[in-house]
């Protein structure tokens, strides 16, 4: 038992971490964008991969289906291992950012990437989310 | 969570033993918080190695990963990486991807949260990691690319720009975030404002986290100064030293009697003789003791030299070469604490008083950085009926010294805070968000690259003629060098790991033959930077 006592001085020792690892952190250990759930001011939920990021929308790739989301179609929005919420409007400037750049695109989907992303996934158009 | 809380708090069971014993363990040692930190890497990086994940994409809609890291050169990425197609659906491994198909890329790697770690481990170990300000970052740059250290802090006067402090020195990243208070020599324009104008000169990202202005109301016979905490002191009676040597035996008195721009350097013979067991130089300062007074302010007016920047870019970082990114990223949270007590044991300026027996620590000046002239005060007890004796000591040559008197008289002056109430671009542009970001000394910050600036502008009121008042700026903050091609080339990994002493030792012998010719660079790249 007074092993046990041990664990304080050896967790002193060798230093105490906490926090996030980039080693669990997925979008640095795949090429996909975060996991993201949505919750849908219409009622319902989805989840799915965060694709891009835009100005009044977000691009979610939910049930193999390309969708375009509306800031304003959400009643909230989580990321997985990103801390902060969407609630119903766009998100403030470095929110915006950070969840770029857990994006699939962060570099935004040009019309040429968007055709041939609904092509790969048989779509004809891009799926809208009604607000 | 609330039921493990119970269950830790009402059982007798071993968990409970470990779990407490644990927290102990936090008590006793240094803990350190992380989060995952995801960074654009901008296009204008000419040579660049990364040993956290990247992520490159590219314009054709592939992405591709690194996972172990990758090196920018020039006009490539090269590395292990593996390639995915738009759809994710097919895979390739590529080793070489040339940087013009690249639109985009960041990077991910593993960062401190430095308050956090600092309230716990400042409550752990009653010294804290941020005042001891140093453990670099991601450097290894060229010799040059290195004279930078942190923001300058500039104001206009007559029509030029006059360069007034630099802030938080030597935080190479953000577990070493620190706040440093300086004096200003400005007073209110005709409007009652001061604009200070804030730029990065180095190559560095700077995290700008806090800028606070301080006002201190004294009488007009009065100079205000921050102490060696950044806490005001109002200072009069200034007398000159009665002796002023150095270890060498020089008499400095008539050189450090005047703020003329003469300074102290370590005489050549004490640089050059260097050993383990000598790495510290000296100055020996006597006055009269006040008649009737129980303290006197010792007046110093002092930059670093270019040693630090050597020790800690060349030497503790550059032996690492490569290498130097997972030494930050792993080493460092074992590591700081130590380097922190070296620092503080080893490094600044030590200030101590003779008691008749021994002279005894009584302040630590940390180092200012080698841009701005810092003028400094610290309270010196008299301990002896007749003559007050100090000795500051400090590696050799890690001071330029302008100016050493003592104050007769020294008193706490009531000081206000002021907000800056506007920040403008370099365009003259109101940026609020980026106001907000600097605003408190909280989780946000604001992040400028070299060559960046920007103006902040404070509504003080027009003084009354009674009393004086002098103003200071209160910087916190951190900064990230960047690797320069020059560096990276020159870097070399040593592989074993000599102690911080040890690295000083070396930094001083090679200081000694490049001291001249930096030091006339250093002061031709001030010509260039102050506009």
């Amino acid at each position: 038992m007074r092993r046990c006592w041990v664990w304080g001085p050896v967790l002193a020792l060798v230093g105490c971490h906490m926090g996030g690892r980039v080693d669990r952190f997925a979008p640095a250990n795949g090429p996909e964008g975060v996991a993201v759930a949505l919750e849908l001011r219409r009622g319902g939920r989805a989840q799915g991969e965060l694709l891009a990021v835009q100005d009044t929308a977000l691009v979610v790739l939910a049930q193999d289906t390309v969708t375009l989301v509306p800031y304003g179609a959400l009643e909230t929005g989580e990321f997985s291992q990103v801390e902060g919420e969407l609630r119903g409007t766009p998100p403030a400037p470095d929110f915006a950012r950070r969840l770029r750049l857990v994006s699939r695109f962060p570099q935004g989907l040009t019309p040429d990437m968007l055709a041939r992303l609904l092509a790969a996934y048989g779509q004809s158009a891009l799926k809208v989310v009604a607000r | 969570m609330f039921r493990l809380a119970l269950v830790l708090l009402m059982g007798r069971s071993r968990v409970l033993r470990v779990v407490l014993s644990a927290a102990l363990g936090l008590v006793a040692g240094a803990c350190i918080f992380h989060s995952v930190r995801v960074e654009a890497i901008g296009s204008n990086a000419d040579s660049l190695a990364i040993q956290t994940p990247v992520k490159a994409h590219l314009r054709d809609g592939s992405t591709v990963l690194y996972q172990v890291g990758v090196l920018l050169a020039r006009d490539t990425l090269r590395g292990p990486g593996v390639r995915y197609g738009l759809t994710l659906r097919d895979s390739t491994a590529v080793s070489v991807v040339p940087l013009d198909s690249v639109v985009a890329m960041e990077s991910f790697r593993r960062a401190t949260n430095g308050a956090t770690t600092a309230i716990v481990s400042t409550f752990a170990t009653g010294t804290g990691l941020l005042a001891a300000g140093l453990l670099a970052f991601v450097i290894v740059c060229s010799n040059s690319d290195c004279f930078g250290n942190c923001p300058t802090v500039y104001a206009d006067s007559a029509g030029t720009s006059a360069l007034q402090a630099e802030g938080f020195s030597y935080t190479l990243g953000p577990a070493f975030e620190t706040r440093d208070v300086d004096r200003l020599g400005i007073r209110a324009d005709g409007d009652g404002r001061i604009r200070l104008e804030v730029r990065n000169d180095a190559l560095e990202t700077e995290y700008v986290n806090h800028l606070e202005l301080l006002e201190a109301h004294h009488t007009a016979d009065e100079t205000v100064l921050p102490d060696a905490n950044g806490a005001a002191l109002a200072v009069r009676d200034l007398l000159p030293a009665t002796t002023i040597a150095d270890a060498s035996g020089r008499d400095l008195r008539l050189l450090l009697a005047l703020p003329d721009g003469a300074a102290f350097r370590t005489d050549a013979r004490t640089l050059a003789e260097a050993s383990p067991a000598h790495l510290d130089d000296a100055i020996y300062v006597v006055a009269p003791a006040p008649p009737g007074g129980d303290s006197v302010a010792l007046v110093l007016r002092l930059k670093n030299s270019l040693l630090a920047t050597l020790l800690y870019s060349e030497v503790i970082l550059g032996n690492r070469g490569a290498r130097s990114l997972d030494w930050v990223g792993r080493d460092l949270d074992g590591g700081a604490p130590a380097l922190a007590r070296w620092q503080e044991q080893r490094m600044g300026m030590r200030i101590a008083i003779w008691d008749g027996r021994r002279y005894r620590q009584t302040a630590r000046i940390r180092d200012s950085g080698p841009h701005a002239w810092s003028d400094v005060a610290v309270l010196i007890p008299v301990l002896q009926r007749d003559s007050v004796r100090v000795r500051l000591s400090f590696p050799a040559d890690n001071w330029r010294i302008d100016r050493i008197a003592f104050a007769m008289r020294a008193r706490r002056p009531v000081v206000r805070t002021l907000d800056f109430g506007q920040l403008l671009d370099a365009k003259g542009r109101r940026d609020s968000t980026a106001l907000e970001s600097v605003r408190l000394a909280d989780q946000r910050y604001l992040r400028t690259s070299p060559g960046e600036r920007f103006t902040v502008v404070a509504e003080v009121g027009t003084a009354a003629a009674e009393p004086a008042r002098t103003f200071l700026i209160a910087t916190q903050g951190y900064y990230e060098p960047w690797i320069g091609h020059d560096g990276l080339r020159a870097a070399r990994d040593t592989g074993a790991v000599e102690s911080l002493d040890a690295d000083l030792l070396k930094a001083l012998r090679k200081w000694g033959t490049v001291r001249e010719a930096r030091e006339t660079a250093f002061a031709d790249l001030g010509k260039l930077t102050v506009r």
